[in-house]
């Protein structure tokens, strides 16, 4: 079921009027009945592992749980002591689970093929969103065992935790000790948050339907002619790929993050304009926040405080100096969680160069800086004019590009091409010879799509200084109704629907 | 707590509120979205909507024909009244499904009790919605929502479905919500999308009148010898090779021309005999005459469909008529058809209309009534027919009789192109003199231009040069004229533009461009190669004049 579809839209409204009919108290069970029935509309076998995966962090959380609240059972640390070989017991699971979903199907075929069977058909059963739900689960344990949460003593709570539907998907990746009580407490009806939930799926909806998927028109086919293609051609389509693909994933956590403003609960921001950043390290902290958080959290500060990387940046120190003792302590949980986050995205050696690259980038700019800062100064640039703002953001902007053309093209040959074309074989002028307007996307299409653009990027302007849901809840009536009319009746018009195109996947619903 | 309780009371309002315009302003858009002409064979939608807008205390049809666009080009209700004081009305599509007739049969007797339903078999041996959307399209978007549109719509979806990747509940809801299916035509809009002011009434009641004249390609022997071809075409013949060895088979396949009637025809045909029989009314099959090949053209009528039809009517105790083989209505396939021969025209459905007027008098018993609203439409209809027999004039000299006749609502606009003065003959002169024309034609040297302007039989304006010339005026209600006639040495050039529109064909000889000044528009466009001895009269192949357009103007006064 595609967060766009009918039936989604049924769903939706039926659980809503049912979560606000219904007494309170089942308020939980309504929405834990809704995300059974939603996930089930992928297919029963993608409950194996799930239900594996939720059941291992139910059964180890209480456990650790009970050994912190027994009376008796030793000091604070051997308590922990207990429950770390419980944690890593739990969190190999998860992660095996996750390797399997990513690799499973390759390992088995490679079996299926040493042992010359014949049945190619033969495939690990998938697990949707089983990125998200796996790291929502580890962060689960991680912090029952730090606790910094308490373990849920009602499995079924927990299971809505994990299932809940608007997020399963494509997130955000939750974390437990934030969701799991909003989504277990009732809820009175409020009439300002429920409007805004809803404008804010509205303008999910605008962003997926009307740009995204109308600019997929033209990356597909661009990307899908990389080898001919001219540079001008493929670097628009690359740039208009980063843009479709901002689009695409945040219009999705928009739907999310609205329809449970509806519902009174608070899902996590997972993006804040990243396209307003001034360095790549900014540029991180708007985009995929909770991904981003996630592993600041459970992989770089845990590496960070290990006694033997401590150990081992002295031991550094000592030997080469401060700086490269520090520029140690950067590098390594940098570069570790950039190359995770590239294979979290997903298998083969593209993502583990693109890892690579971003956790370049940022160590980079990290450890260069004061090198930087003194070229700024000799070269006389005001660092604080609109100028060299506009220029950061550009400049992260194309950073984001390049890290694109790395992975879009399904394999490294075809990027080095494609970079390669982008510089040797430019051709401009096939930017004003029409040859634009032929790939996917005609003419009207094409300046609708930058109208869209346009729109999107003066609402995110206005964004960044104040919330344009409240500044429209202020505005007179007929304003603020014909803004509602002209978004929803663009969303008819414009959007990219209708018989015979499927416009049910989400990118980033394939983790 | 009153307080919060108006509060309430006051957002419910405004959500309703807001509802109902948000409902409002889609239907209005949805309106515009549709498509208001059938672009696939340019047929406005308005028609089947007027079908829904009949009153029936003012017309109760006697009789209702249904089927394929054979229906709508071969009957004209407005002849039948005429001749034989029949009331009925056309209810054919183009590319009328079966699924289609059934619903239109299902929603006659609604309102309506008919004495006879008239059914062109074309669909029972091709339905052409097996391979195409509009023919679904055209009903299901123009009429109003009910458990028969809705059968209709599983039939569409089902159709669809077979044919495309579109799933069964997306065709389906694309008949409910049209605008699911047509919101991308938002750069195709054109003014006439925004018009809601179109008429649903229809005064030619249901006939397409295609008043041009392409004559028959084939003949009616061709037809039937490269049917009997296709039919013998049975049977595909594979050579496949299996590990270097060399396999045949032959595989049975559908005949590329169908002559036997499908199952589901004869089910068709059974249940609207079961819902005529039900409501009182007869049925009556016929099959209007086809002549085209059936390589070209599936719904050829051959000897041998209409043998197999003959059959099944008579096993099924139904009356079964075919215009084509039982009788002969004196079609000429020369002049009587508007595209090859796929369909009649106005000149060919007044012979089928005849013919069927007095069958139904003579076997139906139908007595001659009278109504008002026919009456009018009568008017408007003899109108559009006399305008349309321009079509039907081609020497030249009877042509400018025809326009002398008309010569009350008509200005006319002659401009030479080239050269026009080598092939006229001295009844041509005459011809033009008779017509009001003093120039000296039969001093005209080789390549003289001429312009003339001639409103409502005053000739305004008329010039021979060896010169190019121009002339540029403006018509009693406010048309800009501006004509030009070249030689061979200034561009060969004949222009006769309206209101900055370009009419001319601007071909050898006297281009001629007939505007009407009741309907304002221009009704004929027209060449006489007087280069030439024979100089018959040479059109376009497409309508120049528009029956639809026509009478809308004209009743719009």
């Amino acid at each position: 079921m595609s967060l766009i579809s009918l039936a989604f839209a049924l769903l939706a409204a039926a659980t809503v009027l049912l979560y606000y009919i219904l007494p309170k108290r089942c308020q939980w069970l309504v929405l834990l009945l809704a995300s059974v029935v939603f996930y089930a509309t992928y297919g029963l076998a993608q409950f194996i592992p799930m239900l594996l995966a939720s059941v291992a962090a139910y059964l180890a959380a209480k456990w650790m749980q009970e050994i912190y609240d027994a009376e008796e059972g030793g000091t604070a640390a051997e308590r922990k002591a207990k429950c770390k070989s419980n944690l890593l017991f739990v969190v190999a699971v998860l992660v095996i689970l996750l390797l399997y979903a990513k690799v499973g199907t390759w390992v088995i075929q490679g079996i299926v093929g040493l042992l010359a069977l014949q049945n190619n058909a033969i495939r690990a059963i998938a697990a949707l969103g089983v990125s998200y739900y796996t790291f929502s689960l580890i962060s689960y344990v991680a912090d029952v065992y730090w606790r910094r949460d308490r373990a849920e003593t009602n499995y079924l709570r927990l299971l809505l935790f994990v299932l809940y539907f608007p997020k399963i998907l494509q997130g955000p990746i939750s974390r437990h000790k934030n969701l799991a009580p909003q989504l277990t407490q009732p809820h009175a009806f409020d009439y300002r948050e429920f409007c805004f939930g809803l404008q804010l799926m509205v303008w999910g909806y605008f962003k997926k339907m009307v740009i995204a998927d109308r600019l997929a028109l033209l990356v597909d086919t661009v990307f899908g002619q990389a080898e001919t293609a001219s540079g001008s051609l493929l670097l628009v389509a690359a740039c208009l790929e980063a843009v479709k693909q901002y689009c695409d994933f945040s219009s999705g956590i928009d739907i999310a993050i609205g329809f449970s403003q509806m519902l009174g609960l608070k899902l996590e921001t997972n993006f804040n304009h990243p396209f307003f950043s001034r360095s790549a390290a900014e540029f991180w902290r708007r985009w995929h926040i909770t991904l981003g958080t996630w592993f600041k959290d459970y992989i770089c500060m845990p590496l960070a405080v290990s006694p033997r990387l401590i150990g081992l940046s002295k031991r550094i120190r000592d030997r080469f100096g401060p700086r490269t003792g520090k520029a140690f302590m950067t590098v390594v949980p940098t570069m570790t969680a950039w190359v995770l986050t590239g294979l979290w995205h997903n298998t083969g050696w593209g993502y583990v160069v693109w890892g690579l690259y971003w956790g370049i980038v940022i160590v980079g700019s990290t450890i260069f800086a004061p090198e930087l800062k003194r070229l700024t100064t000799a070269l006389h640039i005001n660092t604080e004019a609109g100028s060299w703002r506009i220029f950061q953001m550009g400049r992260t902007f194309l950073l984001f590009v390049v890290g694109r053309i790395l992975t879009v093209p399904g394999n490294l040959g075809m990027s080095w091409h494609i970079l390669q074309s982008i510089v040797m074989r430019f051709h401009s002028e096939n930017l004003v010879d029409g040859s634009l307007y032929t790939l996917g996307l005609d003419r009207p299409n094409f300046i609708l799509a930058m109208v869209c653009i346009f729109v999107l990027w003066s609402v995110s302007m206005l964004q960044e200084r104040r919330s344009v849901r409240e500044r429209l809840a202020e505005s007179n009536i007929v304003f603020r109704w014909s803004a509602y009319y002209i978004l929803f009746f663009a969303i008819i018009i414009f959007g990219i629907y209708g018989p015979g195109y499927d416009a049910s996947t989400f990118a980033y619903m394939q983790f | 707590m009153v307080t919060r309780k108006r509060c309430a009371l006051g957002r419910i309002l405004k959500s309703i509120l807001f509802t109902i315009i948000a409902l409002l302003l889609f239907f209005i858009i949805q309106g515009i979205f549709v498509p208001s002409m059938l672009s696939e064979v340019g047929y406005p939608t308005a028609v089947v909507g007027s079908f829904f807008a009949l009153n029936e205390n003012e017309i109760d049809p006697q009789v209702f024909f249904i089927g394929t666009s054979h229906v709508y080009c071969g009957i004209s209700p407005m002849e039948l009244y005429k001749a034989y004081g029949i009331v009925a009305y056309d209810l054919g599509t183009a590319s009328q499904p079966k699924s289609g007739s059934l619903y239109f049969l299902k929603e006659i007797f609604k309102k309506h009790r008919p004495k006879v339903i008239v059914f062109d078999v074309s669909s029972l041996f091709k339905d052409f919605s097996d391979e195409e959307d509009h023919s679904y399209r055209y009903i299901i978007d123009n009429v109003p929502m009910s458990k028969n549109k809705l059968e209709l719509l599983s039939a569409y979806a089902e159709s669809t479905g077979c044919r495309t990747d579109i799933s069964f509940s997306e065709a389906y809801l694309s008949g409910i919500v049209p605008m699911f299916q047509y919101h991308d035509r938002w750069d195709q809009l054109n003014a006439q999308d925004f018009d809601f002011t179109e008429s649903r009434n229809h005064f030619l009641q249901g006939q397409d009148m295609r008043c041009n004249i392409i004559p028959a390609l084939f003949s009616v022997e061709s037809m039937n010898e490269n049917a009997a071809r296709m039919e013998y075409n049975t049977a595909v013949e594979k050579t496949v090779y299996t590990m270097g060895e060399r396999m045949e088979e032959s595989t049975p396949a559908l005949p590329l021309y169908q002559a036997e009637l499908p199952e589901d025809s004869l089910e068709l045909l059974q249940e609207m005999y079961r819902i005529c029989r039900e409501n009182g009314s007869e049925l009556l099959l016929i099959k209007v005459p086809v002549s085209s090949l059936p390589f070209l053209y599936g719904s050829a009528w051959t000897l041998r469909r209409s043998q197999t039809m003959h059959e099944a009517a008579a096993a099924a105790g139904l009356d079964f008529l075919d215009l084509m083989y039982d009788v002969d209505l004196g079609i000429d396939w020369d002049t009587d058809t508007p595209d090859g021969g796929n369909h009649m025209n106005p000149f060919g459905a007044e012979k089928v209309t005849a013919y069927v007027g007095e069958y139904l008098k003579t076997h139906y018993d139908l007595p001659a009534q009278q109504n008002s609203v026919y009456d009018s439409s009568l008017e408007y209809y003899e109108k559009a027919m006399a305008v349309a027999r321009f079509q039907t004039v081609f020497t030249f000299s009877e042509y400018l009789e025809l326009l002398k006749e008309h010569e009350d609502h008509i200005t006319v606009l002659m401009a030479a192109c080239d050269e026009m003065s080598t092939g006229l003959t001295e009844g041509d002169v005459r011809a033009l003199r008779s017509y009001g024309l003093r120039s000296d034609f039969a001093g005209m040297e080789y390549q003289d231009t001429f312009i003339a302007l001639i409103e409502n039989g005053n000739v305004v304006y008329e010039a021979v040069s060896n010169r190019e010339q121009t002339y540029n005026t403006k018509l009693s209600d406010g048309t800009e004229i501006n004509m030009l006639s070249a030689g061979a040495y200034c561009g060969r050039v004949a222009s006769i533009q309206l209101n900055g529109t370009e009419y001319s064909r601007s071909a050898l000889g006297i281009n001629i461009v007939v505007y009407d000044e009741d309907a304002q528009m221009v009704i004929d466009v027209v060449t006489f190669n007087t280069w030439l001895e024979e100089h018959l009269a040479e059109r376009t192949l497409g309508p120049v004049f528009d029956s639809f357009d026509y009478i809308s103007r004209i009743a719009a006064g």
